[in-house]
């Protein structure tokens, strides 16, 4: 019996054996790759990005305007700045292996100590940089949302639960600071495991406020900026979450070339490296744009604005006729560059000034008397009127008291008629005056589809091509347009309006200014901002070239040098007083609704009770309720810009495009170089002729060579 | 008349050894392999059997070169066989007598850790030190002692004593002195709490009431009684962290990244190490597990040392190891059926139930086939107390053998029915 058991009990202990042994091979042969595989992924540390310096940003001569200079970053552990136990508790423990503190401390007790030098190293922090810990910490919490906000989108993708990368992570908690600042916190706050002080770059830009606009900014990258980011598949070149890309002007405009490809590096387990690809700095990229010439127009059109009574913004706009180069797009007021984050709150509720507005290339104005141009280039090229078509000016249309030529309106009783046209004026004549009846009657006989036909062949209605993305298209009225803002079809007075560049349709300055080049060159086409085709990684928006026609534009040139170099023309102000050029051009003055700077809204809290509230925006009247927040069921505009005198008219736009020749050609032929396409706009500014055209002047003769 | 001196090794005697040797040879490797791999990672300070270095700086000079563990398990291997030869020394039979003596002492020492629980803060008994939440270890001085290690061969010892001449185990009432005499040390166990050597006690108590020849249908009952509390003991009877390890068991296949970091990282660690080794292995202290800083597989040195095997040799060397019980289990078994003392036909067997299931769990809970406990690869695994306990067990397997007497009488045991 003992024997037979002995045998069974042997048996048993067989087949245990045999269990553990098939066991065996199913993990040492069977799934032998997959643990292979497996500790591959796990004995490697998570895949670490090198940051990418940017590329700089250079004018027309190649001088820097912004680029990147190394400086330090600040960093801080992940599981410090969200304040998490079990990093606290690896760090005790890793300390106290490594003979910090007694073998026998218990690790909780450590971690306590650990949780006072982390409250000493934020208060340090604070000294050594003069900043408040509440900004550290705020800092640090938007980190830990953001952390937090990618593990739950893993989760959601993946969906498995699983630890992200940057749980483990040093993330930037101050950043760009200089060598000094940086050598004081290494030596003092180093002795933290979970503060490390590393090399960084800050952007820098010189003398930037006149380009302020144009240069943009850098800021995080959002969801949508990810899924439409062109470079998304490239590993290196991709936008990540929590890294800055360009939101706003050349910076998003180029961010592709500008953002460069980020080093690769792979540690194992032992913290070896085991691969690693440097960082390549971004692609330079030059613009167009000549610096020097930037800050001049800048400080002229600041010194006109200024003058002006109810100073407020505008605009200049230089391009080369030729190559459609941009040479200065210039926005007043701008900002200080370097001080855009701490004076933010400051510019964005400036709703008197809109001092954020890149007037240049968003600024929508009505093109007032300088749509003209494009009206006599339709209406002679679809031959509604000929060269020598006389149309008298009669001072108003239909009643003496709307649809009136200016002249009418600022000296009553008197018509271009009485002004030494008693046939009538022609073509050239009916620019030179600026006379709204010819282009009334002008308009008329092309009718408003035409008219929007036009527009458009001269680039309204669509971005003139610098690809910024502040830039806008402005309005062309057609009938589907009218159909969608206003509920209604084409009206017998809308072509006199559009025709005189009022009613709807609006334009940028950059885009008058694309009008001058088009009218000098003989063709629509693009403008660029970029010397590099390599910075135009986006599709273009706008298409290629429009010709126009030549004996139009002929006719068209000779008015326009007539209005500046004819005694009595609309725009002699802006003659040159160097006679080996001329300039040609049309002023504008252009009537607009004074800007709402504030409104009145009525508010309707929960109760049902109303209170009215005085507030720049929306967000900003609700701003000062919790919630429940009241509903906004009414507002109207409270405080107007510009606030008038009793008695004193609504001045008008002052607007002034045009372009440089060599002298001697009144005839209006094709214009011989240098031609330089100039638009100037000089909100609520007056008269187009008094104040834009000797802008305009001042603006060409830094343009054209001294003697 | 068999010779009765000490080194004269039966042939049955080597059969037991040889493997013991091979196993004691490969655990010093893999421990010196180990102890290289990780030696500034801060072992010393966290290893629970070790004496805290106060200074905390790691040891230079010729003790860095052969490890600190490689040299203490040397050591212990070298007490061990002089406890083993010291226990052949007298014949099995007169160590017999002094069974229920030692088992006392052994039952006092388990009181003692659990009047130092229940004593807590009356007085304060350096004695006994809380490591990794259990009281296992009575520390005196430089010397240290696990009890329950000594539990096992108190356990065989009485069992053996007890049962020897007796047949009233057949019936069901006989089965209590046994079961008494089991379930007193684990309820004093419980208390450490220890569960591996808990686990140990009863396959030990069934395996040598089973080739005692008690009815099969008695153990069944028993059996099958325990198998239904199990679920019982399982939600009321286990703590969380004990209940987490079935569940590290069951859960060995989800795909919960933070699961296998945390609750599943030991095992997650131990297969990775094992089944990276593959076939023929990553060879000798070769391998991410062995050549990293950090220590990658915690307990590496003790209780997942067949992981590190695993991970060294490959499906070749755990293989060699299980073959190496088996050569041990074939013997030990040999030798129970050759001797006709009762007693050290039931020693014999305990002994070997023992080792052989100690074994089983160990490499089981490596491989994730059995819950991880707190327990020692035999011959294998650092440690001062299991090794000496193996050595000592071993001692008497071989004083057995060494002992045959001659045959005078039926073999006992030898029951009609069964």
């Amino acid at each position: 019996m003992f024997e037979r058991r002995v045998k069974w009990f042997s048996i048993i202990l067989g087949c245990m054996a045999l269990v553990i042994a098939v066991r065996l091979v199913d993990l040492q042969v069977v799934r032998a790759d997959e643990f292979q595989a497996q500790a591959a992924r796990m004995l490697t540390r998570p895949v670490q990005y090198l940051r990418a310096p940017r590329g700089a940003i250079l004018d027309r001569h190649g001088t820097p305007l912004l680029r990147d200079v190394p400086a330090w970053d600040v960093c801080v552990h992940f599981g410090v700045i969200a304040g998490r136990q079990d990093y606290l508790r690896a760090v005790a423990r890793e300390l106290r292996a490594r003979g910090a503190y007694p073998p026998k401390r218990p690790i909780a007790e450590i971690a306590d100590e650990l949780r006072l030098d982390i409250a000493r190293m934020w208060q340090r922090l604070a000294e050594l940089t003069g900043r408040p810990v509440a900004e550290f910490i705020e800092r640090g919490q938007q980190l830990r949302s953001r952390v937090e906000r990618i593990r739950d989108a893993v989760e959601r993708r993946s969906g498995i639960v699983q630890p992200v990368a940057e749980e483990y992570q040093l993330h930037p908690l101050l950043e760009g600071i200089d060598d000094q600042l940086a050598l004081q916190l290494r030596i003092e706050l180093e002795q933290y495991p979970w503060l490390r002080v590393v090399a960084g770059s800050r952007r820098v830009a010189t003398d930037a406020d006149a380009f302020a606009h144009l240069l943009g900014r850098l800021g995080h990258v959002d969801r949508e900026r990810l899924e439409r980011d062109p470079l998304r598949h490239d590993e290196l070149r991709q936008l990540r979450a929590g890294e800055l890309c360009g939101v706003s002007g050349v910076e998003a405009a180029a961010d592709t070339a500008l953002r460069g490809t980020r080093g690769r590096r792979v540690e194992d387990f032992d913290r070896h490296e085991i691969e690693r690809v440097d960082a390549l700095q971004g692609a330079d990229v030059r613009l167009t744009i000549d610096a020097e010439l930037q800050r001049r127009v800048y400080a002229l059109l600041a010194d006109a604005i200024s003058r002006s009574v109810h100073p407020s913004g505008g605009s200049a706009v230089v391009i080369d006729a030729a190559s459609r180069e941009v040479l200065a797009l210039v926005s007043y007021p701008a900002f200080a560059y370097d001080r855009f984050s701490e004076e933010y709150d400051r510019l964005r509720r400036d709703t008197r000034d809109l001092p954020l507005l890149f007037r240049a290339v968003a600024g929508q104005y009505p093109p007032g008397s300088t749509c003209k141009a494009v009206t006599l280039v339709a209406a002679l090229s679809e031959q509604v009127v000929g060269e020598h078509t006389r149309i008298h000016c009669t001072g108003y249309l239909d009643r003496p008291d709307a649809f009136r030529c200016w002249i009418y309106n600022q000296f009553p009783g008197v018509t271009h008629d009485m002004d030494g046209h008693p046939e009538g004026q022609d073509a050239s004549d009916a620019v030179r005056n600026s006379c709204n009846i010819y282009f009334y009657r002008a308009g008329e006989r092309l009718g408003p589809q035409r008219l929007c036909d036009w527009f458009r062949r001269f680039g309204f209605g669509r971005t003139a091509g610098t690809r910024l993305p502040e830039e806008v298209a402005g309005i062309v009225p057609d009938e589907a347009y009218l159909r969608r803002a206003q509920g209604r079809g084409f009206d017998r007075a809308d072509p006199w309006n559009w025709a005189i560049g009022q009613g709807e349709v609006t334009i940028t300055p950059l885009q008058a200014a694309n009008v001058a080049a088009s009218i000098a060159a003989g063709r629509w086409e693009p403008v660029r901002l970029f010397r590099d085709e390599v910075a135009e990684s986006r599709p273009s928006a706008a298409s290629a070239a429009t010709a126009l026609d030549g004996d139009a534009l002929r006719i068209l040139r000779a008015g326009m040098w007539r209005v500046v170099n004819e005694r009595g023309g609309t725009g002699a102000d802006g003659r040159l007083a160097d006679r080996r050029f001329d300039f040609c051009g049309k002023t504008g003055s252009a009537q607009a609704a004074p800007r709402a700077v504030s409104y009145t809204y009525t508010l309707e809290g929960p109760d049902g009770r109303r209170e009215t509230v005085v507030a720049s925006s929306k967000d900003d009247a609700l701003a000062a309720y919790a919630a429940p927040r009241p509903k906004v069921v009414g507002w109207r505009a409270a405080e107007r810009f510009p606030q008038l005198l009793p008695g004193e008219k609504l001045p008008s736009h002052a607007w002034f495009i045009g372009y440089t020749q060599a002298a001697g050609n009144p005839r209006g032929s094709v214009p011989q170089a240098p031609v330089y396409a100039i638009a100037v706009v000089i909100e609520y500014g007056g008269s187009g002729g008094k104040v834009a055209a000797p802008l305009a002047r001042a603006i060409a003769e830094l343009l054209l060579p001294a003697n | 008349m068999p010779d009765r001196s000490v080194l004269n090794f039966t042939r049955l005697g080597w059969g037991l050894a040889a493997p013991a040797v091979f196993l004691l040879a490969l655990g010093l490797a893999t421990i010196h392999a180990a102890d290289l791999g990780a030696a500034d990672v801060g072992l010393l300070a966290d290893s629970a059997a070790l004496p805290a270095d106060p200074s905390g700086v790691p040891p230079a000079g010729w003790l860095a070169e052969i490890g600190p563990l490689t040299l203490r398990q040397s050591l212990y291997i070298l007490t061990g066989v002089g406890l083993m030869l010291a226990t052949m020394l007298f014949s099995y039979q007169e160590l017999g007598r002094f069974a229920y003596l030692f088992y006392g002492f052994v039952v006092f020492l388990l009181l003692l850790l659990v009047a130092d629980r229940l004593l807590e803060g009356v007085f304060d008994v350096p004695l006994v030190p809380v490591k990794r939440y259990t009281r296992r270890w009575i520390e005196w001085g430089p010397f240290s002692l696990q009890p329950s290690e000594f539990v096992k061969i108190a356990l065989i010892l009485a069992l053996a004593r007890y049962l020897r001449y007796r047949d009233s185990y057949r019936r069901w009432h006989g089965l209590l002195p046994p079961f008494l005499l089991t379930l007193g040390p684990m309820v004093l166990i419980l208390f450490q709490p220890d569960l591996g050597t808990l686990l140990m006690l009863l396959p030990v108590l069934f395996a040598m009431l089973f080739v005692a020849g008690a009815r099969l249908r008695h153990l069944a009952l028993v059996v099958a009684a325990g198998c239904a509390t199990l679920p019982i003991f399982y939600i009321y009877g286990m703590a969380p962290y004990q209940r987490v390890r079935i569940d590290v068991l069951l859960k060995q296949g989800v795909a919960d990244e933070r699961w296998h970091m945390n609750e599943g990282y030991q095992l997650r660690q131990s297969k990775l190490a094992i089944g990276t080794g593959g076939v023929l292995g990553e060879g000798y202290g070769q391998g991410v597990f062995l050549e990293s800083r950090t220590r990658l597989l915690p307990d590496d040195h003790n209780d997942f040392i067949f992981a590190i095997i695993g991970h060294q040799w490959g499906l070749i060397g755990c293989l060699l190891v299980v073959l190496a019980y088996g050569v041990m289990v074939i013997c030990g078994l040999e030798v129970a059926a050759v001797t006709n003392d009762p007693f050290g036909r039931l020693l014999a067997v305990g002994v070997i139930v023992m080792i052989v299931v100690q074994a089983l769990l160990n490499i089981g809970m490596t491989i994730g086939l059995t819950p991880i406990t707190g327990m020692t690869l035999p011959f294998v695994s650092f440690g001062g107390s299991s090794l000496w306990a193996n050595f000592l067990a071993i001692g008497l397997l071989v004083n057995v053998a060494q002992r045959r007497p001659m045959l005078i009488a039926n073999p006992p045991f030898e029951h009609r029915d069964a």
